[in-house]
This record gives C-alpha cells, sequence and structure tokens, in this order.
C-alpha cells in the first residue's frame, strides 16, 4: 500500500514538474511568434535560458534562447555591429547543445540560420554561405524530413548571385519542397521548432516576381 | 468550541496551499559594471527555478518568485563573467549587482605586433585569404601576395621574402605549425622564383615581421605561418587552363573524410618567343606537379590532415658572365617532396594538442658552365605542442620538436675534381608561452625557447615578450621583444661546423586602430641588432674560406598600413609603406654596408573594385621602391652606388561565370603595364678587362611586360 502511494505520489509530482516545464516552454514559444521588438525578443531569450538553466537535460529551452537572439536582429533596423552581438550570444547556446546532441537535425538548421543572418555586408556572403550549406547538409543527413532544411537551402541559394550559382530560379524547387512540407506535416508536440514556414512562403512568393518580370 | 477549532483547522488547512502559492517575493535591483554603468539585457534569476528576470534600459530589474528560502541568484550577459550570490529569500530582497567583464570576449585585445595575419575569423587580421588570388602583381603566388605587406621589399629579381632588412634564409615558412623548409621553388641567379605552395590550399596566413612566438624558431626575421583547410564538404572538379599550362584537380568528400587529387604541367618557352625575354633561354622553366590532400575528422574536435606534394623542374639559360664575352651556361633540374601530417584534438574542454611530422626532400642538380653541384637534403621535423586553459584568460602554450637536417652536395669540376660537403643536424627545440589577459584590455604573452644543434654542439635560450594594451573601442597598442636563433646556413655548415648560432634582438611598437572590414590604420616602428653573423672571406676555387661569427648590423625602420573598404561602396584597397636604415656585416662584405637587396623606401598601393554588373573585378597593383646599392669593384666604397628607382604597375580583371552548378573564373593579369625596364641591380663580373676595370652586368626582370590568361573551370 505504502509502495502504492509512494509510486502514485512520485508520478503525481513528476507530471506536476514536467508539465511545469511544458506549460512554460509553450507559453513562451506562443509568445515568441507575436513579438516583434528585439528588446522584448532578448528578454524572452533570457526566460527561454532560465528554464535551460533549470532542466539541464533538455536541448529545446536554450535552442529557443538562441533562436530568440537570432530573431531579435530582424527587427528595429539594428546595425551590423549590434547583430554581431547578438548572434554571439546565440552561438554560445548552439555550442553548448551541439555539444550533447550533435545529432539533432533541428541545431544544425538554426546553426545554418545563425550563418545565413551573420551576413550582413556582401563581405562576409562567401564565408557563411559556405557554412550555412554545410549545416545544412548535416541537418538534412540527419533528418531529411526536416522542412527547414529545405527552406534554409532554397534561401541560401535564393540570396547567392546568380554567378555563384544562386539566384530565384535555382532556389525555388527547394522553397516549394519546404513548402510543401511545411503544409503536410502536421506538428504533433507544440514544443517542437516550426519556424520557417512564413518566410518561405515570401520567397517563394518573390521567385515568382522575378519570374513575371 | 470544539466545533469551531476543527472549523478553524479545516479553513488553514484548506487555504494553507493558497497562501503557500500566494507567499511571494520580490527580488529587485540594478545591474551595473565595475564603473557605474548600467547594463540592459542582463538575466537575473534563481538557480534552478524558472524565476527571474531581464534588466530594463537603465539596468533595473525586478520579479516576483515563491521561494522561500536560502537560494542562489545569478546574474549572467554575454562579455561578463557570471555573477551569483546566495539569497534568503524570507522577505524581498534590493540589490545592486556590479558585473565584471570577461576577458575572453571576441572584442578583448589580441597580441598583434609584428604580425599581419590574413584569415576570415580574427578581428586582428589584415587580409583575407581570396585576396591572394586577387591581388593582381601576385598572379597566385602567396609570396607576391605578402609582398603587398608594409616590411617587404620589392623584390622583383629575386621572387622571395626579404622582410625588414634581412636576407631570404632569415624567413621561415610553417604549414599547419610544421616546417616547410622549401617554400620556394629553387632560386637560380637573375631569374625571379615564387612559391611553391598553391594558395588554395590555405584559409589563412599569419605573415610575422618580427618579435614572434616562442612556438618558432630557426629564423631571425620572419615567421610565415600558413593554415591549410579543413575537411571538404563537397565533391569538386577543377580545370585551370592558363597561358603557361594546365592543371586538373579532383576532390571527393565523404561522411568524415575528403580527398583531393591535382595535377599540373608548366611551360614557359611560349612566352619567351611571345614578349622577348631579357634572359638568354637555353632551356625555358617547364615543370610537372602533384598534390594530394587528405583530411579525416574522426570527431568534432580531432582533425587529421595529410598534404603531400612533389614537382621535377628543369630550366637552363645563358648569362652574360664577364668581359671575355663568352656567356656562362646555367641549367637546373630539381625534384622536391614535401609531405605534412597532422593531428590535433581536445583531450578535454580546457586543455587541446597538436601533433605532426613534415618532411621535404630535394634532389638538385645544378649546372655552372662545365661544373656540375648535385645537393640532396632531406629535412624532418617532428613536433607537438599542447594549449592548455589554466583559468579564466590564462592560456598556456608549452611543446618540442626534433628537425633532422641530412645534407650532401657534390661539386664535380669539368676538370676531373670532386669536392663533397656534407653534413648531418639534429635540432631540438624545447618552448613553454603562457598567455595572461589581465583583463579586456590588456594582454602580456612571455615566452622562452631552447634548442640544442647537434652540428654545431650548442645551446641557445632565447627569452621572448609580447604586450598589447587596448585603448579604444578598435584601437590597441602593441610591443614586443625577444631573441632569435638561426643555425648556420647549409652553404656554410659543408665546409665547417665549428660555428655558433646567428643572432638578433628585435625591438617592436606598433599602434592600430579599425576594423579590416571596413577601414582599418597600423604603424609599427622597429628595431634590431644582429650579431655573430656569418662572415667569409674567398678562397680557393671560390669556395668561402675563414668562416666565423663575427659578423653584426642593426636594422631599424616603420611600417605603414591602411585599408579602406567603407569609403566607396565595391571598391577596396590598401596603401602601404615601408622605410628601413639598415647596415650589416655579414658574408665577404669588407665592412659594415647596407645589402644590395634592401630599398630604403618601399611603397604600394593594391586597389580592387567590383562591377556588379559584368561579374567581373578590375584590380590594379602598384609597386615603387628608391634604388638599391650596388657594388662597383672599381669604387672603393663597398656597396657604395645605387640603381634607380624601382616601379611596377600591374593590372588585372577576373570575370566570374556560371557552369552547371558551379562557378567558374576567367582571369587575365598584365605584370609592368607602363613597360619599365628598370635595372633591378648589377651583378659584377669575376673578370677585369684589359684596362684593369670590372665590369657591371645590369639584372633586369625576366619578361618586360608579363601577361597571364587563364580559365578556371569548376564542375
Amino acid at each position: 500500500m505504502k509502495t502504492i502511494i509512494t509510486i502514485l505520489f512520485v508520478a503525481i509530482a513528476t507530471t506536476a514538474f514536467s508539465s511545469k516545464y511544458e506549460e512554460a516552454m509553450k507559453a513562451n514559444i506562443d509568445k515568441l511568434y507575436t513579438l516583434n521588438s528585439s528588446v522584448e525578443l532578448q528578454a524572452l531569450a533570457n526566460q527561454f535560458e532560465r528554464i535551460a538553466n533549470a532542466e539541464t537535460d533538455k536541448w529545446l529551452p536554450d535552442y529557443y534562447a538562441a533562436y530568440c537572439f537570432i530573431r531579435s536582429t530582424f527587427f528595429d533596423n539594428m546595425e551590423a555591429d549590434a547583430k554581431h552581438v547578438q548572434l554571439d550570444k546565440a552561438q554560445q547556446l548552439v555550442d553548448k547543445i551541439m555539444k550533447n546532441h550533435d545529432g539533432e537535425s533541428e541545431i544544425f538548421a538554426l546553426q545554418a540560420l545563425l550563418y545565413q543572418i551573420r551576413i550582413t555586408d556582401m563581405s562576409k556572403g562567401a564565408k557563411y554561405s559556405q557554412k550555412a550549406a554545410e549545416a545544412i547538409a548535416i541537418a538534412e543527413k540527419l533528418n531529411p524530413e526536416n522542412p527547414r532544411v529545405y527552406y534554409l537551402r532554397g534561401s541560401n541559394t535564393f540570396h547567392t548571385p546568380k554567378f555563384f550559382g544562386g539566384g530565384a530560379e535555382k532556389a525555388k524547387p527547394d522553397l516549394e519542397k519546404a513548402a510543401m512540407m511545411f503544409e503536410t506535416q502536421k506538428q504533433t508536440d507544440p514544443l517542437q521548432p516550426g519556424w520557417g514556414a512564413y518566410h518561405n512562403k515570401e520567397l517563394l512568393s518573390q521567385c515568382s516576381e522575378t519570374e513575371n518580370n | 468550541m470544539k466545533q469551531a477549532f476543527k472549523r478553524t483547522i479545516t479553513t488553514i488547512l484548506l487555504l494553507f496551499p493558497a497562501i503557500f502559492v500566494l507567499a511571494q517575493t520580490t527580488v529587485s535591483g540594478l545591474v551595473t559594471t565595475k564603473q557605474g554603468k548600467p547594463i540592459p539585457g542582463v538575466n537575473i534569476f534563481i538557480k534552478d527555478t524558472y524565476d527571474g528576470a531581464s534588466s530594463d534600459d537603465e539596468g533595473w530589474f525586478t520579479f516576483r518568485t515563491s521561494e522561500n528560502a536560502k537560494q542562489v541568484l545569478m546574474a549572467t550577459f554575454i562579455g561578463y563573467k557570471s555573477w551569483e550570490q546566495e539569497i534568503d529569500l524570507t522577505s524581498d530582497i534590493k540589490l545592486k549587482i556590479e558585473l565584471q567583464e570577461s576577458v575572453n570576449t571576441l572584442d578583448a585585445v589580441t597580441i598583434t605586433a609584428g604580425s599581419f595575419t590574413a584569415d576570415d575569423e580574427g578581428r586582428a587580421s589584415v587580409m583575407k585569404p581570396l585576396d591572394i588570388y586577387t591581388t593582381p602583381s601576385a598572379n597566385g603566388d602567396v609570396m607576391a601576395a605578402i609582398r603587398t605587406m608594409p616590411g617587404t621589399q620589392a623584390s622583383a629579381d629575386d621572387g622571395r621574402l626579404l622582410v625588414r632588412g634581412g636576407d631570404v634564409y632569415e624567413t621561415a615558412t610553417y604549414i599547419d605549425g610544421l616546417v616547410a623548409a622549401k617554400p620556394y621553388y629553387s632560386k637560380t641567379p637573375d631569374v625571379a622564383t615564387r612559391g611553391r605552395f598553391s594558395p588554395s590550399l590555405f584559409t589563412g596566413v599569419q605573415f610575422n615581421t618580427g618579435g614572434y612566438s616562442a612556438e618558432y624558431g630557426q629564423a631571425l626575421s620572419s615567421v610565415l605561418v600558413l593554415n591549410s583547410t579543413g575537411k571538404a564538404e563537397n565533391d569538386n572538379t577543377g580545370i585551370s587552363l592558363m597561358s603557361v599550362g594546365g592543371e586538373a584537380n579532383h576532390t571527393s568528400s565523404w561522411d568524415k573524410s575528403s580527398l583531393m587529387l591535382s595535377g599540373g604541367y608548366i611551360n614557359f618557352s611560349g612566352y619567351n618567343k611571345i614578349f622577348n625575354s631579357n634572359i638568354d633561354w637555353g632551356k625555358p622553366v617547364e615543370s610537372v606537379n602533384g598534390t594530394a590532400v587528405f583530411r579525416y575528422k574522426p570527431r568534432s574536435s580531432g582533425l587529421f590532415k595529410a598534404y603531400v606534394t612533389t614537382d621535377y623542374g628543369n630550366l637552363a639559360y645563358n648569362v652574360p658572365a664577364g668581359s671575355d664575352g663568352n656567356p656562362m651556361k646555367i641549367s637546373n633540374r630539381v625534384a622536391t617532396v614535401y609531405s605534412n601530417l597532422s593531428y590535433r584534438d581536445c583531450i578535454s574542454d580546457k586543455s587541446c594538442y597538436r601533433l605532426g611530422v613534415s618532411s621535404t626532400f630535394q634532389d638538385q642538380k645544378t649546372g655552372l658552365a662545365a661544373d656540375d653541384v648535385n645537393t640532396r637534403e632531406w629535412r624532418v621535423e617532428t613536433r607537438f605542442a599542447l594549449v592548455h586553459d589554466m583559468s579564466e584568460g590564462i592560456k598556456l602554450t608549452w611543446g618540442a620538436n626534433e628537425t633532422s637536417h641530412l645534407y650532401n652536395q657534390d661539386y664535380i669540376q669539368a676538370e676531373g675534381e670532386t669536392y663533397t660537403g656534407k653534413f648531418k643536424d639534429h635540432l631540438l627545440g624545447v618552448f613553454v608561452e603562457p598567455e595572461i589577459k589581465f583583463s579586456k584590455n590588456l594582454a602580456i604573452r612571455p615566452g622562452l625557447r631552447s634548442e640544442y644543434s647537434s652540428v654545431i654542439n650548442r645551446w641557445n635560450v632565447a627569452p621572448r615578450f609580447a604586450v598589447a594594451l587596448k585603448t579604444g573601442e578598435d584601437a590597441q597598442l602593441s610591443g614586443a621583444w625577444g631573441m632569435y636563433h638561426q643555425t648556420p646556413q647549409p652553404d656554410y655548415l659543408k665546409l665547417t661546423t665549428n660555428l655558433d648560432f646567428e643572432k638578433a634582438t628585435h625591438y617592436i611598437l606598433s599602434y592600430q586602430f579599425g576594423d579590416v572590414s571596413e577601414r582599418l590604420f597600423r604603424a609599427e616602428a622597429y628595431y634590431k641588432t644582429y650579431s655573430d653573423l656569418v662572415t667569409y672571406s674567398a678562397g680557393e676555387n671560390g669556395l668561402p674560406s675563414n668562416l666565423q661569427n663575427t659578423g653584426d648590423g642593426y636594422a631599424g625602420g616603420l611600417d605603414i598600413f591602411w585599408r579602406d573598404q567603407k569609403t566607396i561602396k565595391g571598391f577596396d584597397y590598401w596603401v602601404t609603406y615601408s622605410y628601413i636604415d639598415t647596415k650589416r656585416k655579414y658574408k665577404y662584405y669588407p665592412e659594415k654596408a647596407t645589402p644590395e637587396f634592401v630599398s630604403a623606401h618601399t611603397f604600394s598601393v593594391v586597389g580592387k573594385y567590383w562591377v556588379n554588373k559584368i561579374n567581373t573585378q578590375i584590380g590594379m597593383s602598384f609597386t615603387a621602391a628608391s634604388g638599391r646599392p650596388y657594388n662597383d669593384p672599381n669604387s672603393t666604397v663597398f656597396n657604395g652606388e645605387k640603381t634607380k628607382m624601382y616601379s611596377d604597375l600591374s593590372l588585372n580583371f577576373s570575370h566570374v561565370f556560371y557552369l552547371g552548378n558551379q562557378y567558374s573564373v576567367f582571369y587575365c593579369s598584365v605584370n609592368n603595364v607602363l613597360g619599365n625596364d628598370n635595372i633591378l641591380s648589377y651583378r659584377p663580373s669575376d673578370l677585369a678587362d684589359a684596362q684593369g676595370n670590372y665590369n657591371l652586368i645590369p639584372v633586369k626582370r625576366d619578361l618586360k611586360r608579363m601577361v597571364f590568361v587563364g580559365l578556371f573551370l569548376n564542375f
């Protein structure tokens, strides 16, 4: 009897505990896609980092913290230097989780995104698009069903000058593949990464614009 | 009563969880730097909980927590050491947090005195690897691209690096930390040579013009460190069709490894016909080469690199020998094999190691008129180094190397007499070098190196010291001092081993501001003293005799570098100026004199403009150098004459186009566009004419104008 009570107690406690994690994560993730100021996103990144600090065996909190720092550079017309400071923070977190989770496709996809955002001027293009391409290749190897792989590859190609093998026309097949995957893959776990669909759509519409011109 | 009591208890029991939840404590405060400047965006939280907040624009923060016992409060922010303190949460807490800057931030000070770096990562770098390709005067030669850096001589008649008054042999080249004993194709009189290693194999170049780390020895003036590429990620086939030959390469990549194979053929015979060479070629330069590059990455921190390159070259030409009018034939056939194997990995988060072995084998057959000189040399270096992160801001590097050197030269005279000069040397070197960052703004690097050379049976001890002080956001002041030793050259050791190390002491002061991706300025003043340089007098058969370490000298100067990629969009240029005052007594010099390879003033500009519309980059480089001393045997002053000023304007254009999924390049360059037929130096002839006067033979560049066309295709 006592054992059963103990087991029940532990079970309830654990459920309560993990639901606290899931609740906090879910609330923050929902908030993430509604924010459009860099300060708020950085504050949210801190919240994810706090969760990471308490949940040392999980990679998603740091992953989202890194994503928030990267996303924070999209807003408020941030200057190149300031962007790199945020990206340095993100890189630190990516390095941290990659150490123990180097089989996770999503982490390499995030790494690729980070490299792409590093391209703040033309002189950085060759280096970081190459690095992004390498990260995308690993992400694909680890999970060919990850739609972000094709979105990121398409985006890489899209932004690469035509004479280096890039351009809208070349990017289109990957972006279309990503669009289809974003559409058909129903997200079962709300904590799993889900970004990319919106920007993918945007790039695709830019592709058809170039076609019509 | 009893009833009422029961009810109260129940109420309390029922309310308790609610009270428990409501009993929240407020934690608030201010986060600043040690200097009291507020830091926004700091993450302040209770360890192992989700409770916390970010500091606002003024550094303030506040949050509530249901924790109610002793807990640890933490504050973290990038670029600062993380802060923690135990707090008691039984009542509200207000506190001031002072964060200390971390010394390991990306914008922390780096030691740069004497060092010019070309890589993509470091903020201390002044060039990008791609610059080597796109510098017009370089024609794809690493060494020639480096010659657009300050502190080097224009040396169009030599082609090798001559750094801050030092002779050619005073610059050592390292690949992935291992010596490359023959970094140039063989040099023969009057004909310039070029670097042996293809720039495409390297991601970074560090050119040390002095004051360099204790990790390197056996170089009195300069160390050129080339860092090779990592594992290739894509398969690729490349074909290069050039006006001087062709090359093909193929890269295959796998999960954990990659392999690149390449082969090439060079022939200059067409050039000499079209462009009317200043040299009377018997057999224009012809060479074949093959290279293999293998990479294996067993895990994320480990990398094995293997690089083997071999080439065979053949040339012959006639040089004016003297007043008798009969030219002397010089021929040269050289086979070289260089291999470099290295492995690096980390034992833990804090300790990493590198180990490797490099080997240079060269078999050279030189013909001087009717005499033959056959030289066989083999140099093998084994080396390891360990790097430990001792604590925040303290990094310790130590290691050792053993370099074996076998040398054998047969001088076969036409009359039948053969002289053999040979020696064997084992050089043992050990070094230790901590790098200490006292703060983000101040770093020092004291180092100690010691070497033993078996052939001369001598030890040396060489202390080094470097310091860097950050004086502004993008500005820093650096200084370096050090002692440098070099075993005497094989040309001397083959005759006698009763010699000592040649020595130099460097003093460097350098100031730099800006960022290479925008604008960068660097000024460096230096002073060097030389001692124990090998001197000799001309003996029998023209061989040196009376070899002693009695030479000495000095070199002092100023090097300026300016690079700007920001002012005009798409236009990138750099300007360098070097001034040097140097005199030395060495080799056969009767007295202290400025060596014949030194120009007091050297100025160079490299500019590149990208024309987006036509996918083409247009490049220009211009070098001007004041006259160089030469010796007129008819004069009483040694090296007392001076040549006229030297100048060169080179242009190139690279058109990028696209085949399949890969890009290809059409490249064209013209060196010495203006066709200045400068006399670079004069070589005295050995023979006096009937009046007892010596003739001076002018040395010019091989080709007055050189046009190079290449098509580099990738599939």
